[in-house]
């Protein structure tokens, strides 16, 4: 019997060798073969994706309802401010309309070729609370909705990530706030170019910004579209704060909060598209 | 034995496995609450360090790596990190659980406050070196606090769990 109970205390000191072993090699191996871990996480991802999802619906409604009653008290302020709102909103859909059509005209004038026209896959958040290290959430959707890796996420007000990860009925959005967060971006009034970092923090940081470009709190910042990663024009923010040359953004979302995700569904500009020019494009 | 009997006794070896990974899904379902999902704090430990004082004998190493990659799958962190932190978690209360087990809840507290410190710190370290960036230091501490706090919550829950188990036993 002692020599059992030996065997047994060192078959468990052994294990937890190898297993913590194990578990260091499968940091280092995330970090030279990304590929492979990414669908190994994609696939149990898909199986745990179901369960999460049956669990986030009655959060959903219990996170509804004390929404409810927090607007029940203060409905008659809302009202008010809905109403001031409603009338700048009409102001602007009249203005919008005219711009539309003066486009429309200005671009038949100029035989203008619009963007390819593009969808929205809606899918529901099922997975939240990362922790303070990783910035991302699971959605309930993927290969077999028409997800692919590295499209753009939206929420109502603006964007908020892009996939990663897509497994066949689950994903992950890698939301704009992360550490591995790079968007290119333009401030929208004054159109200087930047890119957008994530630091794991609420506001992300405005990265190789012309030195004597004049930011100024408030600015709204859009993206540029370069890079063929997003489409440009996408409303990403606006400026927090500018302090020794360091650019704060403040997401549009409020992403602690996301319920659905809005999937831009789009074609990314690839390179190769030149090779694929009709003969004598180029001046030889 | 009779399947009842036999369904029982499965239910008490598998209950403290069960719980880790109950609890591992509802700390990621989306409450809304906002901020929460910066500081979130890995859960899943408070109920890994009840049963790696109150029963090792039902959560083998095996297990806890089990736990922390299906937990770095949950929320999306490189893989491994988790597996690693809970490792060591577990390695340190069985070496040091004479002094915690079957003393009184705050003590049980006490000792989780150290191995919620020690676990903000080792997350900390592992994410620095998967993701090949320091990380910033605020959360560390913030999230040791978070976890620690959580702990009467849940522990409540587990004793209850754990007492049902031992009922069964002498029956």
């Amino acid at each position: 019997m002692a020599r059992v109970a030996v065997l047994r205390a060192l078959a468990s000191r052994f294990s937890f060798g190898i297993l913590l072993t194990g578990a260091v090699a499968l940091m280092l191996l995330g970090k030279f073969d990304a590929v492979v871990m990414d669908n190994v996480r994609a696939r149990f991802t898909d199986a745990v994706a179901p369960i999460l999802d049956g669990m986030s619906r009655p959060a959903a409604t219990v996170a509804d309802m004390v929404n409810e009653v927090r607007s029940l008290a203060d409905l008659r302020a809302e009202n008010a401010a809905l109403r001031v709102e409603n009338e700048a909103l009409l102001e602007y859909r009249a203005i919008a309309h005219a711009l539309l059509e003066e486009n429309r005209q200005l671009s038949s004038l100029l035989n203008y070729v619009p963007a390819a026209p593009h969808t929205f896959i809606t899918a529901r958040v099922v997975g939240d609370n990362s922790g303070a290290f990783v910035r991302s959430l699971a959605i309930n959707m993927g290969d077999e909705n028409g997800i692919r890796d590295g499209l753009p996420a939206m929420g109502a007000n603006g964007l908020v990530g892009r996939t990663v990860q897509t497994g066949e009925q689950s994903g992950r959005i890698l939301l704009i706030t992360d550490l591995n967060a790079r968007i290119p971006v333009l401030l929208e009034d004054q159109r200087w170019r930047a890119v957008l970092g994530g630091d794991n923090t609420g506001q992300p940081e405005l990265l190789h910004l012309v030195a004597d470009a004049e930011v100024r709190v408030g600015d709204r910042v859009i993206t540029s579209g370069h890079g063929g990663m997003f489409p440009p024009g996408l409303p990403v923010g606006r400026v927090a704060s500018v302090s020794d040359g360091a650019v704060r953004v403040e997401p549009f979302e409020d992403l602690s909060r996301m319920e659905f995700i809005r999937i831009y569904d789009f074609v990314p500009y690839r390179d190769d598209a030149m090779l694929r020019a009709p003969s004598g494009y180029f001046v030889e | 034995m009779e399947l009842g009997q036999r369904l029982q006794s499965f239910g008490r070896i598998a209950a403290p496995t069960a719980t880790t990974l109950f609890i591992a899904l509802v700390s990621v379902v989306p409450f809304g609450i906002p901020g929460y999902g910066a500081v979130a704090p890995s859960l899943p430990l408070i109920a890994l360090y009840y049963w790696a004082v109150h029963r090792p004998d039902l959560q083998p190493y095996s297990v806890c790596f089990g736990v922390g990659l299906f937990y770095d799958v949950l929320i999306g962190s490189p893989l491994g990190i988790h597996a690693f932190v809970f490792l060591v978690c577990q390695w340190l209360v069985i070496g040091q659980r004479r002094f915690v087990a079957g003393k009184s809840f705050v003590i049980l507290w006490w000792g989780f406050v150290v191995v919620a410190a020690l676990a903000a710190v080792l997350e900390w370290a592992a994410y620095s070196v998967a993701l090949t960036h320091p990380m910033a230091l605020e959360p560390v501490a913030f999230r040791a606090l978070m976890l620690a706090a959580m702990f009467p919550v849940l522990g409540w829950g587990l004793v209850q769990i754990h007492r049902g188990m031992v009922h069964q036993e002498d029956a």
